[in-house]
């Protein structure tokens, strides 16, 4: 499977009669692509706004983060959600870099899953978002829509709207090229390959998991073997409770790319075993058993680098996967993120087994950050609550919210560096 | 008395008054012959205090070395302590250094006692130097800045030098770094840092080194789990009272003990017939609510044991239960909440406990 990525950088964005790239300066025509998203009847209408760096902008209730792509020949945009199941990861994808599309979810449903940017002050220099160009999609909702079907209106808007930005750059000249293709194998070199929990159905609202697989939800799939391509190429999307793992970052994905890249250089990238954490023990032996093999036998693999979503249940189901890799031979290293800031980098771990000796630390997510108040507000009001509901804070206050909630700050899938050290 | 030469520069330039603590070895008063000797006051640096001021001369003058026998310090350190601190408060210093003690144990805890006291009670800048496996280590580390040293006195200077640093950091204000990279022992607690390379690039490069055998740095250890022998089973069930205890948030209306939906540290008794008679409500982000909400029975197997209850297959079901919130609490807090309810179980004749989670 041989991807082409074809990337226009924007130098900056602004609203204009026409939606066009010109000099490297992307015009978006207001009326037109809000127009086309509100035709979701669950939005009364949609708020279209530009954040930029150093702006004194606050984004709240953020609930996820898209790169504008477009495919260009083999293969359709964001299939099994905005078009019909072909695979993604073949054929030549254009991508608008240096800027991103911010959706909001102004419904009252949990709002522990939302987050904020900032474009200016501590949040902005921690998290990636604020320094770069954004397009805010906000949406009104019509009426009191349910929540589930709120969350998916949103990311449908989303996704429109990174199309529709990136099919301005269809004729534009293209600044990189890359082609991700892992066909020619070194066999000097080792195999790597990457075990991506890409799902827990632990927050699961009503039971309903969300669709992040070819719009397909696979809240109880078993380990299966999933191409890189397809899953930097739109094939696996952020649910709904983003928690440092937004779509841009899987577009972008760190380790994917990484390995892409480095395939045939410094190792070879064996592929991708996609799983989902279990909630209940025999489901997470099985997993685990199963990850294994199809990393040891299947992918013939000498290491394999592994990481987690959401929150604490899923690090149980990491680390029973990655002491079978090991059991089979099979080295392990592993991306965890640390809860607390009254802690040891030796009391974090929800594993025991001391064969689990690689484990990189990806940063503290309830440690505190002041903001201060920002004048502008996107995605709500000044009175909009912000963090949680028993905290009390509103998006025109300066506030204090844990690193987790900054959108950007830090990532499960390995793209900041933050790291938590001893003090 | 201090001499003129010291009152002059104190009153002066108001340099700081800096007062040391060390034993009757470092004090210059002899060896293990000498341990069970008592304070004593000498004016101005001994020993390892010249050293410490020679460090700190641009901002402060060592007035006075407390000096100690080891034994007499070790013998009854609480009451020690409150010798030595009687001794340094009338000093009146204004940053306080004890050791370093490297890894000489009695020494050390000695060290680690007095900083700790004396940070505590005069609300002055402690510090002290200790081996990381030295007793007095795991003691102070979390109350005061411990310099981490070699195992014997062979990196005095080092020691000293960043002593001295640290403390006259702390005096003026100024941030001090990690532990790993100022050399103290860690405090107890993390920062998030930024270092150059994103997670997933270390991550991928500390794969291939593991797989080519080179030498490579973890950032996040295995923790070392202490063994919990099971208790014995119980004599006869027919006589048992079970009762329930759950970690899955379950809180009647209000939750009027507050407990924290995540990173908790509150347990609670409720009434079981209660909670289940009246509205409840769920503390604890961990997990989605909604099949809870629908019958807590799936937390709190209430119905199915009040049925083996009336079936005589045990004894009964105890009327309270313990609710707490399990969600990213510290294995140290949790330890804390279990070692309450368990003494709480036991108080009230409980014989046996079916744990929830979720």
């Amino acid at each position: 499977m041989k991807l082409r990525l074809e990337s226009v950088k924007i130098a900056n964005v602004e609203f204009g009669p026409k939606t066009q790239i010109s000099n490297g300066v992307l015009y978006v025509n207001k009326e037109e692509l809000s127009g086309l998203l509100s035709k979701d009847e669950n939005f009364a209408s949609v708020n279209l706004q530009l954040a930029k760096p150093g702006e004194a902008t606050r984004i709240v209730n953020v609930a996820d983060v898209v790169e504008p792509r477009h495919k260009i020949s083999d293969g359709v945009d964001f299939p099994g959600v905005l078009g019909r199941i072909v695979s993604a990861g073949r054929g030549t994808t254009r991508a608008l870099k240096g800027i991103a599309v911010v959706l909001c979810d102004r419904h009252r449903h949990w709002i522990h899953s939302k987050s904020l940017i900032d474009m200016s002050g501590p949040a902005a220099e921690i998290g990636r978002y604020g320094k770069m160009l954004n397009l805010v999609i906000d949406p009104i909702p019509n009426g009191e829509p349910g929540d589930i079907d709120y969350a998916y209106s949103v990311r449908q808007a989303g996704f429109k709207a990174a199309v529709y930005l990136a099919q301005a750059g269809t004729d534009e000249q293209v600044d990189e090229v890359e082609i991700f293709d892992t066909e020619n194998v070194n066999s000097d070199l080792p195999n790597i390959a990457y075990y991506y929990q890409i799902y827990s159905p632990q927050h699961d609202p009503k039971g309903i998991p969300d669709p992040i697989f070819y719009g397909t939800p696979i809240s109880l799939t078993l380990p299966l073997i999933v191409n890189a391509n397809e899953i930097i190429d739109g094939a696996v999307l952020s649910g709904y409770t983003i928690r440092m793992m937004e779509t841009y970052s899987i577009q972008n994905h760190p380790i994917i790319t990484e390995l892409l890249r480095r395939h045939g250089k410094d190792l070879n990238f064996a592929g991708v075993v996609v799983a989902v954490c279990s909630m209940e023990p025999v489901r997470r032996t099985l997993g685990a058993m199963m990850a294994a093999n199809l990393v040891h036998d299947v992918l013939k693999a000498d290491g394999v680098i592994m990481t987690k979503p959401l929150g604490g249940a899923p690090n149980v189901d990491l680390g029973a996967a990655a002491s079978e890799c090991e059991k089979l031979g099979v080295k392990t290293t592993l991306l965890v993120q640390i809860l607390n800031t009254q802690a040891s980098l030796d009391s974090e771990m929800l594993f025991s087994d001391k064969v689990l000796n690689a484990i990189i630390n990806t940063g503290i997510i309830f440690e505190k950050q002041q903001l201060p108040a920002l004048n502008t507000i996107y995605g709500g009001d000044e009175d909009t609550q912000v963090f949680n509901d028993s905290s009390k804070q509103c998006a025109g206050q300066s506030i204090e919210v844990e690193k987790r909630f900054i959108c950007g700050c830090l990532n499960q899938l390995g793209a900041s560096c933050a790291i938590a050290v001893e003090y | 008395m201090m001499s003129d030469e010291t009152m002059r520069t104190t009153s002066q330039n108001h340099k700081w008054r800096i007062v040391c603590y060390l034993n009757q070895f470092f004090g210059q008063l002899g060896g293990e012959e000498k341990a069970d000797i008592g304070f004593l006051v000498k004016e101005g640096p001994i020993g390892p205090a010249m050293l410490l001021q020679s460090l700190l001369k641009e901002d402060g003058e060592v007035v006075a070395t407390v000096i100690c026998g080891d034994n007499h310090i070790a013998e009854n350190l609480q009451e020690a302590v409150e010798e030595g601190i009687k001794i340094i408060t009338d000093l009146k210093p204004s940053l306080f250094f004890s050791g370093p003690a490297f890894n000489a144990g009695r020494y050390g805890i000695a060290c680690g006692a007095i900083a700790s006291a004396v940070q505590e009670l005069l609300g002055i800048p402690a510090i002290t130097g200790l081996f990381p496996e030295n007793p007095g280590a795991e003691m102070c580390r979390k109350k005061v800045y411990v310099v981490k040293t070699g195992i014997n006195a062979g990196q005095m200077r080092q020691a000293l030098t960043k002593m001295a640093d640290i403390g006259r950091r702390l005096l003026k204000n100024e941030p001090i770094g990690s532990a790993d990279k100022e050399g103290y022992l860690p405090r107890g607690f993390l920062k998030n840092e930024v270092v150059e390379k994103p997670a997933a690039i270390r991550g991928i490069d500390m794969l291939l080194d593991k797989i080519a055998g080179r030498p490579f740095q973890t950032e996040l250890k295995i923790p070392q789990f202490e063994e919990i022998p099971p208790a014995p089973p119980l004599q006869d069930i027919k006589t048992a009272t079970i009762a329930l205890v759950s970690d899955g948030g379950v809180v009647p209306r209000e939750n009027p003990d507050k407990i924290k939906v995540s990173q908790n540290t509150i347990w609670a008794p409720y009434n079981l017939a209660d909670i289940f008679a009246n509205p409840f409500q769920v503390a604890h982000s961990g997990y989605h609510p909604t099949e809870v909400r629908g019958n807590l029975n799936r937390l709190l197997p209430k119905d199915v044991l009040k049925e083996m209850e009336a079936e005589g297959i045990f004894g009964s079901l105890f009327p309270i239960f313990y609710s707490c919130s399990g969600n990213t609490t510290t294995v140290q807090s949790c330890k804390a909440m279990g070692a309450g309810i368990a003494q709480k179980l036991l108080d009230e004749g409980v014989s046996a406990v079916i744990l929830t989670s979720t």
